[in-house]
């Protein structure tokens, strides 16, 4: 991999909060950034090539489009494991799903467009895996919540 | 259609939803494909940030990439009166990312969960030790990750047109 440049940095933190919504969004970038729009356009594609940007697009608010959503931990043994993730896995409204330490060894995330189906959802996959042990965790406020990363952390 | 949003925005959420091609005019065959002008899909596309519908716009970085390699998920118990605090200490914290009040139960007395990021376990553990002495918290419970199983984003509206 490439190492990152000052010009990288910029343009990763341009990229990420500053992404502009118009007819060319690279010439306005390269414009900031002081170098040529092609140039610009050659970086972000080495970029997405490398795996440092995943992709460039919205971040819906799934809570402002009225979806419903929770966390979900469960307590199976560890050899029902893979089991289980291949059960959960298959659902489109789960984003994020782990095995952890602890006495609940899978948690993961499940969304759906409505409370019902978030429930009807749920009730199908804890029939198919029955775990020993269940917590429903819905968020009840939000603390906390930064979609993205500085590049200049690193 | 199952939510309540409208079969406009449904149709614009789903010409968004998808990555761009990184070229010159990224949004011209992607308005074309819905029948509106590069200009008439990005309007539509501001006026959702502006109704917070999409939180923002631009590219999504994989957090490894520059530079964490560690996390943890924290779940900690604090008295509800101090949730306030709690969230004052970890927005200044650019090693915290998520933080959520969630429910709370009996068997599982944690009421608050953290996203904590570092370039090594110890560095995500000296933050929650700095977290947990700032506010004198002392129930917490570490749950590190032994494997990923799925992470993905969620393509919200494949999930509206589902079936």
């Amino acid at each position: 991999m490439t190492p990152l440049d000052a010009t990288d940095v910029q343009l990763i933190d341009l990229a990420q909060h500053h992404f502009p919504l118009v007819r060319e969004p690279y010439k306005a970038i390269a414009k900031k950034l002081g170098i040529s729009e092609d140039e610009t356009i050659c970086r972000m594609q080495r970029l997405v090539a490398e795996g440092i940007v995943r992709d460039i697009g919205p971040v819906f608010d799934l809570t402002a489009l009225g979806f419903a959503s929770t966390l979900i931990a469960l307590k199976v043994p560890s050899e029902g494991v893979d089991h289980a993730a291949a059960i959960i896995n298959g659902n489109a409204g789960v984003s994020h799903n782990y095995e952890r330490e602890g006495e609940y060894n899978i948690w993961f995330t499940l969304t759906a467009p409505t409370p019902e189906e978030l429930a009807a959802v749920l009730n199908e996959l804890l029939n198919s895996i029955r775990p020993e042990k269940l917590l429903n965790v819905p968020v009840r406020r939000v603390l906390k919540l930064r979609t993205n990363f500085l590049a200049s952390q690193s | 259609m199952t939510s309540s949003i409208k079969a406009h925005d449904a149709r614009i959420l789903r010409g968004l939803d998808t990555s761009i091609a990184i070229e010159s005019r990224p949004f011209l065959q992607r308005a074309g494909e819905l029948g509106l002008t590069e200009d008439e899909l990005l309007d539509e596309a501001r006026r959702l940030l502006a109704e917070g519908v999409i939180r923002r716009y631009g590219a999504v970085v994989r957090h490894r990439s520059v530079g964490y390699t560690s996390n943890v998920l924290v779940a900690w118990n604090v008295p509800d009166e101090r949730i306030n605090q709690f969230k004052t200490v970890i927005d200044v914290l650019d090693e915290v990312s998520h933080g959520y009040e969630r429910t709370r139960y009996p068997e599982w007395n944690y009421n608050v969960y953290t996203m904590i990021h570092g370039h090594s376990d110890g560095e995500c553990l000296a933050t929650v030790k700095r977290i947990a002495n700032a506010l004198e918290l002392s129930e917490y419970v570490l749950l590190f990750t032994k494997k990923e199983l799925k992470k993905s984003k969620i393509h919200a509206v494949a999930l509206l047109f589902r079936d």
